[in-house]
């Protein structure tokens, strides 16, 4: 959006909270690499701590952690979002310019084979000795040597992403970015935007100076759950109560199998194929599981090992032959983002039963997966950690002890607290991104989705901004 | 966290019926008390156990020495000639 704003011409100017850090800044530590490159370190979670949220922060965003793929905006997403939601030229070949648009920016391709650790081979492997549907996913890398370390920022400059791709290309039309600045204000009387209060802070996190931008348009671009905490700091009407509700958190859960051969499996590019067996995009459909690899280093993966102590060293002991699986669900849970008494974002998801029956579904899936690909033993890892010797094991399984506060559940792709539609008393924003309320404000992220989408965000989120910049350009002109 | 530390020193030992704060008591009652939070009826106290196995575990598995102990060949940013010890 920046950089389209910039191309037309308008004084674009972006504020980010966090730093700015280059590939000389990555070290592949995660200790320190979380802490950098995470919101809230790393340790921000929902309200009732039952889901850990992976957020980025600094400029690029959760760009510079991710692990690049590429999936556009399921078709059955997008007639939905039309049918229902009633939102303006979204079908998919309204959208099929954009996405074309920047997947070339990103240089996306198709990981061919070559480039498949041994973790995600065994995914395949599963796959196709079951019979199910999977196959190789797209990524945005050039250069890439395979370090493994894509969640702790790439050392070696390989992520085609947004803060070595499209900021460049925004500055050199004109645009400014500043980091190290806290937007905490959007600026409006109540009928349109006259700009963004902002906070500038020392490397040492305390404020230096206040900040203020006068402007025409403000574009909100600080993930679900920040856009929607902005918006609500600043008192940006809500007539209806939509504002933060309708969000989404593509919530997922791990299944580990161990291997009589070595796996290695925090080597090669983390994450290469999918099994899409599961998933079908229809709306209310009973297949709503997206399953792909989910390694992790040394601590994320003894923070996930069930237990502490001696049985847990001897689980940790066997990390070389370990692989893991994630589960993913495509959610229906409606959760919202509020404020907390010092203006911080309190993220509430309290997960229905019919999206616990498919994360359910979807742990037992990885676990025929890992034992039709040769594992010797599976974990679930939970309160009481469900451990298999065999597929026909699972059969004897209660799986209702797959539930919040029992496995330990991550979001990393949150979506939809600042929806489109066309009915401001169900939907925050219009077709065009613009806020039904407050003119000029308009929305660029998840937070603009309707729905879950069920896959990675970020080729949808870099889409919808490229598909909504004339709007925000028209009403800059206009106003 | 402070109140869960709190409660892990003063409180959960009582709970598992030992008369001693946790920092005297030794190893193995030590893990009987953690084992007992860990699978507590209150989602509270397990999110307490959580957090605090994250803080310790980030510790541990922050050093070179554990990373061989699990097999792990560490960062190849700075990596010494010989591998990380």
């Amino acid at each position: 959006m920046l950089r389209e704003l910039a191309r037309a011409g308008l004084d674009a100017v972006a504020l980010e909270a966090g730093a700015h850090l280059t590939s000389q800044d990555f070290d592949q530590r995660e200790d320190r690499m979380l802490a950098e490159l995470y919101q809230d370190a790393g340790a921000r979670t929902t309200e009732d701590l039952a889901i850990r949220v992976l957020q980025g922060r600094g400029v690029g965003g959760s760009t510079v952690h991710n692990t690049n793929l590429c999936k556009r905006t399921p078709d059955e997403i997008l007639e939905l979002w039309s049918r229902k939601y009633g939102i303006a030229d979204v079908r998919p070949s309204d959208l099929r310019a954009a996405f074309e648009t920047i997947e070339r920016d990103l240089s996306v391709s198709e990981m061919e084979p070559a480039l498949r650790n041994a973790n995600n081979e065994i995914l395949r492997a599963g796959c196709e000795a079951l019979g199910w549907r999977g196959g190789p996913l797209h990524h945005n890398r050039i250069g890439c040597v395979q370090s493994g370390f894509c969640e702790l920022g790439c050392s070696y400059d390989a992520k085609q992403n947004a803060v070595k791709v499209l900021l460049p290309q925004a500055v050199r039309a004109g645009a400014r970015v500043y980091s190290d600045v806290e937007a905490v204000g959007i600026v409006h009387d109540g009928r349109a935007v006259a700009g963004v209060r902002g906070v500038a802070r020392g490397a040492d996190g305390q404020p230096r100076a206040a900040v203020e931008v006068r402007a025409r348009i403000v574009v909100l671009a600080a993930s679900a759950v920040g856009s929607a905490a902005l918006a609500r700091r600043s008192g940006v009407p809500d007539p209806h109560g939509t504002l933060g509700r309708g969000l989404r958190m593509h919530p997922g859960a791990v299944v580990v199998g161990r291997f009589d051969q070595r796996v290695y499996g925090w080597r090669g590019i983390p994450q290469s194929y999918e099994c899409t067996e599961l998933l079908s995009h229809e709306e209310g459909s009973d297949k709503r599981v997206w399953i792909v690899t989910a390694f992790a280093h040394p601590i994320g993966a003894a923070v996930t090992v069930p237990g502490f102590g001696a049985s847990h060293m001897a689980a940790m002991r066997s990390y070389p032959n370990l692989a893991v699986l994630t589960a993913m669900v495509h959610d229906e849970t409606s959760g919202e983002v509020l404020l907390d008494a010092d203006e911080r974002p309190v993220i509430r998801y309290k997960m229905v039963e019919r999206d616990r029956a498919q994360l359910a579904i979807g742990l037992a899936a990885c676990a025929r997966l890992l034992f039709a690909a040769g594992a010797q033993e599976v974990t679930i890892p939970a309160v009481a950690p469900v451990r298999l010797a065999n597929a026909r094991a699972l059969e004897a399984v209660d799986l209702s002890v797959v539930r919040p506060h029992s496995v330990p559940l991550t979001a990393v792709h949150p979506m939809g607290s600042m929806c489109m539609g066309q009915d401001p008393r169900a939907s925050v924003v219009r077709s065009t991104g613009e806020h039904h309320q407050l003119r000029g404000l308009f929305v660029a992220d998840g937070s603009l989705f309707p729905t879950s989408i069920g896959v990675p965000p970020q080729i949808s989120i870099y889409a919808f901004a490229l598909h909504l910049a004339r709007h925000a350009i028209e009403r800059a002109r206009a106003s | 966290m402070g109140r869960f530390l709190a409660y892990l020193e003063h409180a959960a030992p009582l709970a598992s019926g030992f008369g001693s704060r946790f920092s005297r008591l030794d190893p193995a009652k030590q893990d009987e008390v953690l084992s007992s939070v860990e699978a507590s009826q209150s989602e509270l106290l397990r999110a307490g156990f959580e957090g605090i196995k994250s803080l310790v575990f980030m510790g541990y598995y922050r050093d070179a020495r554990t990373w061989r102990a699990v097999g792990y060949d560490g960062p190849w940013v700075g990596r010494p000639a010989d591998g990380w010890q």
